[in-house]
């Protein structure tokens, strides 16, 4: 591969890592959004990432299942928003039904509210889209309720957010299509609402991933600098295979993000999904078995790290490591894409 | 005045009255004949504060990084002997006698020497292999100069005037900023010095103190001591040790004790992974400038001994910066334009947030440390 290939990989790769991030914030300020009044938590509100919700018989796609909205913010015991965020949207139109029937999906009756019956009186379903292909989106919207006025229901809503470039940076929410059934929330997001990232940080600093796998060279990065960074021995060192061993694996590295970074430092019960999954983890670490930085244990789950401490950017060290290797995974995720198109950049 | 002791066999001499010294059997008797000494130019009495996770003598005795020799210079006391090679074009083996004792503070504690500049700067760069065995403390400017202010108010029997500052002075050359050091002889009350450096826009490096007795109204005209303070936990004492290892030097320890402890179990690791952040504010919106934003991310990217990754470099900051000495690692956000946030992750020792917090300071500017709460 030559230089300026790699350079754009490297720089697609930064591009959807800041992607990643910036969904994880936007996720964790609009959730802060809706359960704060400003001055602190609302009574019996609450939200959470990935949560596993029961969708009605009448549901129009997926009657009687299961669904996992990106996020379930409850601003009371009356009210709440199921949503699904789009960072990005495949450059092909073409796929984009498949984001209107996610927003058919929750726009329901769904059961798994934190309430004592688990229902909730009134709900809307929400998608959060970036503004950078927002209207793209209601444009295309739009043609598809003039075939059919009937696609979504009044309980839909479309929420364009965007990441203010400034040196207070904030998230901005305004509400571009739909109905939203709870006047406060109403009033502020037609209006458009920053929520300051440095609020979010204050709060969540901590989550790092939400459900939806991340660019495999961000979690690559992560894991370095931190997980195997911190049971880094010099004295272990190995001459013959030029690097320290660590013995690390798959389930316990999971168990551990999960911990600190994704789920388990959030509000948990039993509805809640575990994030980040053990299968991106073991992406990340079969990613270091390519770069010959690890090799693999006995059993699928076990991986000796080769630790040396690198000079320079690590993720793009580690871009530069595993190319040749299958582009990280995240980009035929639905949720996140690394493949990105110039227009889509601010 | 001590005279100078140039005699190579002079100094011989004394250098075994030293070993002598730190030899005895207890850290109280050391600081006792320390007190009682006369140490002729070039030689001076030297500290070094420093921090560690075990008691300090314990920490300095167990085996070290580099090429120097190390050696107990008795069984039961606090001396130690360190020798090795010097120079690179003129190559010769330089030795220094040194003791580590104990502070009021139980992680803190003192290297202390009496020996040439030469003699020092060798023993002072072997420390600094030592890290994170022993952590160096070091003081910001408000924390070396509040310090002196409390000296003052505290040292009711003497006056103490400023004889000697060290600083860094910003400088534009050509369009370019950059800074000088300088150097200032006065014999100046502490508030007149402040204004001085205040107006200038002076950044502090070391500030030389004389103790001058008090009695009544009138005030000695020679010190009783004189103590250089510096910002990386120094402390050089020409005249009553005592004086100063009760003033100058606790007063360092203190500094330091309590500031590790608050940087002290922060990672996730640590705290059943409840993140315990903190924050570096600054007096003014510095992150509003865009040059300032790439110059500190510019700066981090260069820390010494880490690996890092930039999320985000423009106009906000979001970094990962991990410390290759001991396995902690941040990420650094700056979101608001005039704090920087340094998040803890899975492990952050308290030896890792003085070092980074230290570059910062010096690399960047001078803020307040203080919880990363919600508001």
């Amino acid at each position: 591969m030559n230089m300026s290939t790699l350079d754009d990989r490297i720089r697609e790769v930064r591009n959807s890592s800041e992607d990643y991030t910036s969904t994880v914030y936007a996720v964790l300020a609009f959730g802060a959004f809706v359960v704060h009044d400003g001055k602190g938590q609302r009574a019996e509100s609450g939200f959470g990432f990935g949560r596993r919700m029961d969708t009605s018989g009448a549901n129009v796609v997926l009657p009687s299942d299961e669904v996992t909205p990106d996020l379930i913010a409850q601003k009371s015991a009356s009210y709440g928003l199921a949503c699904e965020v789009k960072r990005s949207l495949p450059s092909d139109a073409g796929h984009w039904g498949d984001t209107v029937e996610q927003l058919r999906k929750y726009d329901d009756q769904l059961t798994g509210w934190w309430t004592a019956t688990e229902t909730i009186a009134v709900s809307d379903a929400a998608l959060l889209v970036h503004q950078s292909r927002s209207r793209a989106f209601l444009k295309y919207l739009q043609e598809q309720l003039n075939d059919d006025p009937e696609l979504l229901s009044e309980h839909s809503a479309v929420v364009e957010f965007n990441r203010s470039d400034e040196a207070n940076a904030y998230m901005f929410f305004r509400q571009e299509w739909g109905n939203i059934h709870d006047d406060e929330l109403r009033e502020h997001l037609q209006d458009g609402v920053p929520v300051p990232i440095d609020r979010v940080l204050r709060s969540f600093g901590q989550i790092k991933f939400y459900d939806a796998p991340p660019p495999t060279p961000w979690l690559m990065a992560m894991l370095w600098t931190d997980v195997f960074l911190s049971s880094y021995d010099p004295t272990q060192f190995d001459e013959k295979k030029k690097a320290t061993p660590i013995q690390v694996s798959a389930q316990a590295v999971t168990a551990e993000l999960q911990r600190a970074y994704g789920s388990g430092a959030l509000s948990r019960d039993e509805r809640s999904k575990a994030f980040p999954r053990e299968l991106w983890v073991r992406r990340a670490l079969d990613a270091f078995v390519t770069a010959k930085l690890a090799i693999p244990g006995d059993s699928p789950d076990e991986y000796t790290i080769l630790y040396k401490t690198f000079r320079g950017d690590i993720m793009a060290r580690f871009v530069t490591l595993t190319e040749g290797a299958p582009a990280p995974e995240g980009n035929d995720g639905p949720q996140t894409s690394l493949h990105l198109d110039d227009e889509r950049h601010e | 005045m001590p005279k100078r002791l140039d005699h190579p066999d002079d100094r011989r001499r004394l250098e075994a009255f030293v070993q002598a010294l730190f030899s005895s059997s207890s850290e109280e008797q050391v600081r006792k004949d320390l007190a009682d000494l006369t140490v002729p130019i070039p030689y001076r009495v030297r500290v070094k504060v420093l921090y560690g996770r075990a008691p300090l003598a314990n920490l300095v005795a167990e085996p070290s990084r580099g090429p120097e020799r190390l050696r107990r210079t008795s069984d039961a006391g606090p001396g130690f002997h360190l020798s090795g090679e010097v120079g690179t074009r003129h190559r010769r083996t330089l030795g220094v006698h040194f003791g580590v004792l104990g502070t009021e503070h139980p992680r803190v504690g003192v290297v202390a020497s009496v020996c040439t500049g030469d003699q020092w700067r060798f023993l002072t760069k072997w420390i600094a292999r030592q890290y994170p065995r022993l952590v160096p403390v070091y003081l910001s400017q408000s924390e070396l100069i509040e310090g002196v202010k409390t000296l003052r108010d505290e040292s009711q029997a003497f006056s103490i005037r400023v004889r000697e500052i060290t600083a860094r002075e910003p400088l534009e050359r050509r369009g370019r900023a950059s800074d000088k050091a300088v150097r200032e002889w006065t014999d100046e009350d502490l508030q007149e010095v402040l204004a001085h450096v205040m107006d200038r826009h002076q950044v502090l490096t070391n500030m030389k103190l004389g103790f001058h007795k008090r009695i009544g109204s009138e005030v000695d005209i020679s010190p009783s001591v004189v103590a250089k303070i510096a910002r990386d936990g120094v402390v050089e004492i020409s005249g009553r040790f005592g004086l100063a290892w009760g003033t100058a030097v606790q007063h360092v320890a203190a500094v330091g004790a309590k500031k590790l402890q608050f940087y002290s179990r922060r990672g996730l690791r640590d705290r059943q992974y409840s993140s315990a952040p903190l924050e570096i504010r600054f007096n003014t919106p510095v992150f509003a400038d865009l040059t300032e934003v790439r110059r500190l991310v510019a700066s981090l990217t260069d820390y010494p001994h880490s690996m890092h990754s930039v999320q985000h470099g423009n106009p906000y900051i979001h970094m990962q910066v991990a410390d290759v000495y001991d396995g902690s690692s941040f990420d650094v956000w700056a979101v608001s334009d005039r704090s920087l946030v340094l998040m803890p992750r899975l492990k952050a020792s308290e030896a890792a947030f003085e070092r980074l917090i230290h570059y910062v300071f010096e690399s960047f500017r001078e803020g307040s440390v203080v919880e990363y709460v919600d508001a």
